[in-house]
């Protein structure tokens, strides 16, 4: 009797001393309710109605208890970890399911500029951020970073990028320059070091296309040069630029499409010009600062408030007439004088009007660079198109794959019947054992089902992927073999490839990723490289997507050809001669080079 | 000693709503998270089992009538009207005084991805045999977020044709032209072919986004 009235003022003291201590708030949100694994999660126990003796059970991880609440740590490969806590009488109390996640991966930002953006070469600081969406509360560090552009390469501790790398945007002779970014980080969560990479644009201000003091060619669309116009072409300047209009977003400038539109010209809308990004509510002392701005519409539906998409247009059809813009720089960090064609003007004359119009100018690099193909291009006093670097010897390529018999290199036909995937190669042999795969074994045509596996709720199946994607998993890949052959010896393709894992459902199977590819052709002087592809930041791990986008297709080297044959030939407008601006002003419509300031022409947008 | 006893059960029975109709709540690490225009459904505790009322500032705070029948405890819905300071405020019903307060960061719904049957924006698309559009989550975000494509448009690169519209998710309308699209390109008429479609999509929160997918062919 007496042992049991100990335990009572025992257990009411508790009970008092516990109530008047130091007490915090518990919650649980019904959705956000994911472990991770790798991780240390932490399960607070909050009471709804007086304290109990709870006693915790998981299935799918295991608990630990310590004094904040319950250590969680997920079974490897279990999706979903159930809690049960019970009373001591046997009485449920709670029951929870949680889904296991794998922690996610965070997104590279150069200053605010999320990885595939442009980004502004004055930023310096590197970050870390999760994805919208995901409510995982973590910390950053980065320890170091590797700055990619061109070929230069520079290196730093921390989150500050130096300055050297700013400089070196600048120097470039472009006005979009694109850096690969790698960084080592660890987090709060995992004090391992891990690695992600990401792509930035910059905007080059002191790249100067020097249009002003340039000279001015023009090729009009004739029988002979169907390379260059014909629309049917794929491969054709026209129909490269048809084709790309979207991802590169060469529309009019507003005063032109203004114009053309109400004239009654048909322009069309640009995709891109719908933009995703909502304004956001800017006035720090409105309770809805940093949340999007909504406006409503007429019909009473309310709405983000997006920028104006209205007025940007496109149109590259019909087009009849090249302009040509050669120019002369000196490149800052060689300090030799460079000719070449700088930009490329598409014109077309809308009916009733008697003048060409320029509907897009192109930077001449960017045609290439809209197929991710870096033209090489040396650095001479003379008028270069392609001038093609020799081979640089020095370097340790892997393998050197060579069309032949069976491996067939046609302008058009291999974009066509792209869809080749090698199979994959085992982690143990070196690249050379598996180059007479190209030589005896078909080519596989990969046809993937359209309809995903469904998962025992009858929803879409779905697999986590490393990077924390996740994929619909479809069924097994139907596969039909095709051959392609015929020769043509003159072109090698020479590859550094490194091995990385590919992740499958069942196992990981290491496999060959292209680090850099250089496409040379056999000519009387010699051998040269056309096209340089580097893929240090690619995801395709096969060399279907090589073939199938990469490769420079003959016909472009033909206009390229073309235009260079032409621009020699024709006439130049010199941009520094008042009679030839004057010529100029007669045939085209001068507020229209687009991308470029109105008044480079020496005319005033508006006044005669 | 009994006295001392009996004073001890009395303070016992003075000790306000010490019930054992049980429900235990587990906090899972630290998530104060809410969804702007979103259901937000919660339920809360104490860590020492003290009574509470709560008290939301910029968001209602409703009991969740229709979770409670499904589960144990109580469940309520938070539903903030206001971007920033929303927090709920744990008041000792007896004695008015506030012990805790916990506050949340509120987030807007993450913005739905375009799907083209099940395939994903950013694809390319082989058979050109599904007619519809679906707007989803991420299915990284576990919210459960039902969003309705009012309208779209779609414009192939390199088409002459007008823009293709129409309501609702059914896209049958522009099927055609990407079909002839597809047939020119096999043909070896045409490369890179895009497909863009701007999809105005409502979410849960009443508000209309715009969101724009580009498939390839």
């Amino acid at each position: 009797m007496k042992n049991i009235q100990k335990k009572i003022v025992f257990s009411t003291l508790l009970i008092l001393l516990s109530s008047a201590g130091f007490c915090q708030g518990v919650v649980f949100n019904l959705e956000l309710n994911s472990l991770y694994h790798g991780y240390d999660n932490l399960i607070q126990i909050g009471y709804q109605e007086g304290l109990v003796d709870v006693s915790l059970q998981a299935e799918g991880a295991t608990l630990t208890k310590t004094s904040k609440g319950y250590i969680v740590r997920t079974l490897k490969g279990s999706k979903l970890t159930e809690i049960t806590g019970t009373l001591k009488n046997g009485d449920t109390v709670c029951h929870y399911y949680y889904r296991n996640m794998p922690l996610p991966q965070p997104v590279l930002y150069w200053g605010y500029s999320r990885n595939g953006e442009m980004a502004s070469p004055e930023e310096k600081l590197l970050l870390l951020h999760y994805s919208p969406g995901i409510v995982f509360e973590n910390e950053f560090n980065i320890i170091d970073w590797r700055v990619t552009i061109g070929e230069r390469v520079f290196n730093g501790k921390g989150n500050l990028i130096n300055d050297e790398v700013k400089k070196l945007i600048y120097v470039q002779n472009v006005n979009k320059v694109k850096a690969i970014v790698e960084v080592n980080y660890t987090s709060k969560v995992n004090p391992t070091a891990e690695k992600t990479s990401g792509i930035f644009w910059f905007e080059n201000p002191y790249y100067q296309n020097r249009v002003s003091d340039a000279k001015v060619y023009f090729i009009d669309k004739d029988s002979s040069n169907t390379e260059i116009f014909d629309p049917e072409s794929p491969n054709s300047l026209i129909g490269l630029v048809q084709h790309n209009t979207f991802q590169n977003q060469w529309y009019l400038s507003k005063i032109q499409s203004n114009r053309l539109l109400n004239s009654g010209a048909n322009l069309f809308k640009s995709p891109s010009a719908f933009q995703t990004i909502p304004f956001v509510e800017d006035n720090p002392k409105s309770p809805n600062y940093g949340m999007p701005k909504i406006e409503v519409l007429p019909d009473g539906t309310m709405m983000y408030n997006y920028p104006e998409p209205a007025n940007l247009y496109y149109d590259v059809l019909d087009i009849n007439r090249i302009v040509v813009f050669e120019s002369t720089f000196i490149d800052s960090m060689s300090g030799q004088k460079t000719t070449t064609i700088s930009h490329v003007g598409l014109a077309k004359k809308y009916s009733g009007s008697g003048k060409y119009d320029v509907v897009c100018v192109i930077p001449f690099n960017e045609i290439s660079s809209s197929l991710d193909i870096e033209t090489i291009q040396e650095t001479t006093d003379s008028l270069i198109l392609n001038q093609y670097k020799r081979i640089p010897s020095n370097l340790d390529w892997d393998q050197v794959l060579q069309f032949g018999s069976k491996l067939e290199y046609l302008p058009n036909m291999f974009t066509q019947y792209g869809h080749v995937t090698l199979p994959f190669f085992s982690s143990s042999s070196k690249f050379d054992e598996y180059a007479h795969v190209f030589d005896t074994v078909d080519f596989v045509l990969e046809e993937r089902s359209t309809i995903p596996l469904a998962n025992v709720y009858g929803e879409d199946s779905t697999r986590l992927q490393s990077n924390g994607n996740v994929e619909i998993v479809y069924p097994e890949r139907e596969k039909i073999f095709k051959s392609i052959s015929a020769p043509v010896d003159s072109i090698h393709v020479y590859v550094i490839s490194e091995i990385e894992n590919v992740f499958f459902t069942d196992r990981t199977q290491p496999s060959f990723k292209p680090q850099r590819v250089v496409y040379t052709v056999n000519t009387k002087d010699g051998e040269f490289a056309f096209c340089q592809i580097s893929y240090l930041n690619r995801q395709e791990y096969s060399y279907s997507s090589l073939f199938d986008r990469y490769i420079v297709p003959l016909s472009q080297l033909e206009w390229k050809k073309q235009i260079q044959q032409s621009v020699s030939k024709g006439r130049a407008y010199d941009l520094t001669n008042k009679k030839d601006i004057k010529a100029l002003d007669r045939q085209f419509n001068l507020d229209a080079f687009q991308g470029l300031p109105a008044n480079l022409l020496g005319v005033c947008v508006g006044c005669k | 000693m009994n006295q001392l006893y009996r004073a001890i059960i009395v303070l016992l029975f003075l000790q306000p709503n010490i019930t054992f109709s049980q429900h235990v709540v587990l906090e899972v690490n630290n998530v104060r998270t809410l969804y702007y225009g979103y259901n937000n459904r919660l339920e809360f505790g104490t860590t020492d089992g003290r009574p509470f009322e709560l008290i939301a500032e910029n968001a209602t705070l409703e009991l969740d009538s229709t979770l409670k029948e499904k589960k144990q405890g109580a469940w309520y819905v938070l539903n903030p009207f206001q971007y920033q300071n929303v927090r709920v405020i744990m008041v000792d019903p007896k004695s008015k005084i506030a012990f805790d307060t916990i506050r949340f960061k509120v987030e807007m719904i993450p913005d739905p991805e375009i799907y083209w049957g099940t395939l994903s924006a950013g694809n390319e698309v082989r058979y050109i045999t599904e007619s519809r559009l679906f707007a989803r989550t991420s299915l990284l975000c576990p919210l459960n977020v039902s969003w309705r494509i009012t309208s779209w448009e779609c414009i192939i690169s390199g088409i002459s044709d007008a823009p293709m519209h129409g309501t609702g998710n059914d896209i049958s309308a522009a099927l055609g032209n990407i079909r002839l699209a597809k047939m020119d390109q096999k043909a070896g008429k045409r490369t890179n072919t895009q497909i863009a479609f701007i999809c105005f999509v409502v979410g849960p929160d009443g508000f209309s986004r715009k969101i724009a997918a580009v498939f390839s062919l």
